[in-house]
C-alpha cells in the first residue's frame, strides 16, 4: 500500500516539473499562419538551439487567453486591434494576405451569387470581420444558411468536407487544402487591410521577434503566400 | 431562444430513433441467445467511452457527402452531415450505450418464469416480448429514455464535427453557449443557456420518476 502511495506521490512530483523547460519561446499565433510559422520556428531552433512552442488558434480566442493571463512571450495576431487590451512590450506591422471564396473541387462551376450555404467564421474572428466588411461592401446577402467554424482552418475543413457550398478564407489557406479551388478573390480595396502584428509580450521572447523581420524569415513567408506589409502604407493609415 | 427549442427537438427525435434498436439490443444482450453478444455488447458500449470528438469523426467519414453512407443518403435527398438529422444522429449515439444500459437492467429485473409460463401456455418467443417482457420493463425503458435524451441534450463533440455549427438548424444549447464564450458581453446569454439546460435535464427526471410511479401503481392495481 505504501508502495503504492509513494509511487502516485512521485507520479504527482513529477507532472508537477512542466514538460517544456524555462527557456521555451511560446508563441501564439492566428491559425492562418500555421504552416509558415512553423517553419520559421524550426529554423530559427535551428539556428539558435532554442526549444519553442507553437499555439495556433483564431486570433479572438488567443487574444481572450492572453488577456485571461495565458503565458505566452510572442502573439501574432491576424488583426491588430486585438492588441489594444493587452500590454505589449514592443510590436510591428509584420504581413498581409487576400481574401478569396473557396469552393470544394467537387462542385460544378456555379454562380456566386447564388449560394445558398456559407461558411464562415463569427464576426470577433479577423477573417469572419474581413468576410463581412467585404460581403457588404460588394453588395453580397449573407445566405441563410450559415455553417460557422471556429477559425478559418475550420472553415476550410467545412468546405473541404462538403458541409457548405462556399467559404471566405485566406488566400494562403486555400492554397494549403487539394480538396478546395478559389473561386473568386476580394479586391483589397474592398475590406480593412488584413494585418499580421507581431507582439512582444515577455522580455525572453525578444531574439523570436527580431527574427521574424529577418530577411530569411520574411522569405519563408513569402514562400507560403503572404503578402510583405508595404512599410509606407502603413505610415499613411 | 433559438437553440432551445432546438435542442428539444433534437434530444427527442434522437430519443425516439434510438428507442427501437435500443430495445432490440438489450433484450438481445439480456435474453438472446444467439452468437456474437459479447462482441455486440462491446460495440454498443463504445460511445460511452470513446472520446465524443472520436466518434463525431468516425460519424463524418461515414457520413459526409463523400463518405461511405453519405453519398447515397444526398441523393435519396436526406443528408446527414451539416444538416439538423447530423446532430439528431450525433446525440443518438452517444446516448445509445445510456439507452441500452437501463434497458437491458430492466429486462434482467423482469421474473424469468413469468417469460417460461407464456411459452409453455403456447405463446411464441415474439408474443411472449411484447406481453410480458416489454410492459414489464416499461419503467427502465422511460428512465433510459430520460438519460438518453438528457445525455443528447449536452451532446457537443461529436455534433461540432458532424453537424457543425448552424444556427437555427445544428447549434443546440452547448454550441450556442460555446459561440457566445467567444463574443463579448455573452453573459447573461450564456445564463439563461445554462438554467435551460439544467431546468430540461431536470423536467426530463421528474418526468420518468413520474411515469415510474404511475406505472408502478397501475402493476400493484393489477396483482
Amino acid at each position: 500500500m505504501r508502495t503504492i502511495f509513494t509511487c502516485i506521490l512521485l507520479a504527482i512530483l513529477g507532472c508537477r516539473k512542466s514538460p517544456s523547460s524555462p527557456d521555451t519561446i511560446v508563441l501564439y499565433a492566428a491559425s492562418s499562419l500555421k504552416e509558415c510559422v512553423t517553419e520559421i520556428a524550426r529554423e530559427w531552433s535551428r539556428r539558435t538551439g532554442r526549444p519553442y512552442r507553437l499555439q495556433f488558434e483564431a486570433t479572438s480566442t488567443l487574444g481572450r487567453q492572453i488577456h485571461e493571463g495565458a503565458p505566452a512571450h510572442l502573439f501574432l495576431p491576424a488583426a491588430s486591434e486585438w492588441l489594444d487590451p493587452i500590454p505589449t512590450l514592443d510590436r510591428y506591422d509584420w504581413l498581409s494576405n487576400r481574401l478569396v471564396v473557396v469552393v470544394s473541387l467537387h462542385e460544378p462551376e456555379m454562380d456566386l451569387g447564388a449560394i445558398t450555404s456559407l461558411a464562415l467564421t463569427n464576426e470577433h474572428v479577423p477573417s469572419g470581420k474581413y468576410a463581412r466588411q467585404t460581403l457588404s461592401n460588394m453588395g453580397w446577402r449573407i445566405p441563410d444558411r450559415v455553417l460557422y467554424g471556429h477559425n478559418v482552418r475550420d472553415v476550410l475543413s467545412k468546405v473541404s468536407h462538403g458541409g457548405a457550398q462556399a467559404g471566405i478564407v485566406y488566400a494562403t489557406d486555400a492554397a494549403i487544402d487539394p480538396n478546395v479551388r478559389v473561386a473568386y478573390t476580394f479586391p483589397q480595396e474592398s475590406h480593412d487591410r488584413i494585418l499580421y502584428s507581431v507582439a512582444l509580450l515577455q522580455v525572453d521572447g525578444r531574439s523570436f521577434f527580431d527574427a521574424l523581420q529577418t530577411s530569411w524569415a520574411v522569405e519563408i513567408a513569402q514562400g507560403h503566400g503572404f503578402l510583405t506589409w508595404n512599410r509606407s502604407d502603413s505610415l499613411l493609415r | 431562444m433559438e437553440s432551445i427549442r432546438l435542442s428539444l427537438t433534437v434530444g427527442l427525435s434522437a430519443t425516439l430513433l434510438s428507442l427501437p434498436p435500443a430495445v432490440a439490443v438489450a433484450w438481445y444482450l439480456e435474453r438472446g441467445r444467439g452468437p456474437g453478444r459479447g462482441f455486440l455488447q462491446t460495440v454498443v458500449m463504445l460511445p460511452l467511452v470513446l472520446p465524443p470528438v472520436v466518434v463525431g469523426y468516425l460519424l463524418l467519414k461515414l457520413f459526409s457527402p463523400r463518405g461511405l453512407l453519405g453519398g447515397v443518403l444526398d441523393r435519396c435527398g436526406t443528408p446527414v452531415a451539416f444538416h439538423w438529422l447530423g446532430a439528431v444522429v450525433a446525440a443518438a449515439v452517444v446516448g445509445f450505450p445510456l439507452f441500452v444500459l437501463m434497458i437491458a437492467l430492466a429486462m434482467k429485473g423482469v421474473e424469468p418464469r413469468l417469460e417460461v409460463i407464456a411459452r409453455l401456455l403456447g405463446r411464441s418467443r415474439w408474443r411472449t416480448f411484447w406481453s410480458v417482457t416489454l410492459p414489464l420493463s416499461w419503467p427502465g425503458i422511460l428512465s433510459g429514455a430520460a438519460i438518453a435524451f438528457a445525455r443528447g441534450l449536452g451532446e457537443f463533440g461529436a455534433t461540432i464535427i458532424l453537424a457543425g455549427r448552424i444556427p437555427g438548424e445544428t447549434e443546440t444549447i452547448p454550441l450556442s453557449i460555446y459561440a457566445e464564450l467567444e463574443s463579448s458581453g455573452g453573459e447573461t446569454r450564456i445564463g439563461t443557456l445554462v438554467l435551460a439546460s439544467i431546468a430540461l435535464c431536470i423536467l426530463g427526471v421528474l418526468l420518468a420518476r413520474g411515469l415510474d410511479r404511475w406505472h408502478r401503481r397501475r402493476l400493484e392495481l393489477l396483482r
